[in-house]
């Protein structure tokens, strides 16, 4: 029961942040579209572990990981938004329609 | 399963829906981030509620604590003053609940058609301990991610290294042609 409820709420966490990553004009709820969507995957992950196999510790290895990757994911992300934010004088990523510096 | 156990993943769960919405939909982007917090603390109880103590604290050092203030930094270095956001959903704004519907219901299918696994059997819990010998090894065995952490030091070492350049880029360009 609680193996299906959580994977329903990964489900529908992940749903939202997909729809605010595609419906958002702003890069940086763009960017927090994205990381809801990790985490719905990294409770995914977790809840699998617990009742798959949880003898094995190694299971919680690929969330540990994936959190890791996902923070400087976010950095690199963010950091990128204030390099464009100095070019383009918005957040707006309708008007980012230039790769040229 | 504990009926007053179920509940309390029930509440956290709300909370944590709710508070995703509201900081996919206000208009005020402090007012998103602060939700944002809210959400990651959920999740970090939603770990902490299925056992795996020393994730759930991992969450809340990396997400409530280090993310979040990137997250509330970046707003506040892209703001030009504090004058009331205007709601900027683009224009696509059916775009996404139109694909995500297919997904959301293959997904409910799916989960839906998963055996259930039996409640009498009590998983362990997962010991900082057992997290540290797979992570490092010791006398007896383990040690089988050390590659991988090293991988993962290395890319937050360059993504950190990146970022800053990337992040201080123009302010060297301008004292170069100054």
């Amino acid at each position: 029961m609680e193996l299906k409820f959580c994977l329903f709420i990964s489900a529908l966490l992940f749903s939202i942040g997909f729809v605010g990553a595609v419906t958002r004009k702003n890069a940086i709820l763009v960017l927090i579209g994205i990381e809801l969507m990790l985490n719905a995957a990294n409770i995914n992950f977790i809840v699998f572990w617990k009742y798959a196999a949880p003898h094995d510790a190694g299971g919680l290895m690929f969330p540990l990981f994936s959190i890791a990757v996902a923070a400087a994911e976010a950095a690199v992300g963010l950091a990128l938004i204030i390099a464009a934010y100095r070019h383009f004088k918005t957040t707006d990523i309708s008007q980012m329609n230039r790769l040229k510096g | 399963m504990d009926f007053w156990s179920f509940i309390v993943l029930g509440v956290i769960s709300f909370v944590l829906l709710t508070s995703a919405s509201a900081a996919m939909s206000l208009s005020n982007l402090i007012h998103c981030a602060l939700c944002l917090v809210l959400s990651f603390v959920c999740i970090a109880c939603i770990y902490l509620w299925l056992g795996v103590e020393f994730l759930g604290f991992v969450q809340v050092l990396v997400y409530v604590g280090a993310v979040s203030i990137l997250v509330v930094f970046t707003i506040l270095l892209t703001r030009r003053g504090f004058e009331g956001e205007i709601i900027d959903f683009s224009g696509t704004v059916l775009l996404g609940p139109v694909l995500i519907l297919p997904v959301l219901l293959t997904l409910w299918w799916a989960v839906g058609s998963l055996p259930t696994p039996p409640d009498h059997i009590k998983t362990p819990v997962a010991h900082v301990a057992q997290i540290g010998i797979e992570l490092g090894g010791n006398e007896s065995g383990g040690g089988h991610y050390i590659l991988p952490m090293l991988g993962v030091g290395i890319l937050l070492t360059a993504a950190l290294i990146g970022g800053a350049s990337m992040a201080s880029s123009k302010r060297r360009k301008e004292e170069k042609w100054n």
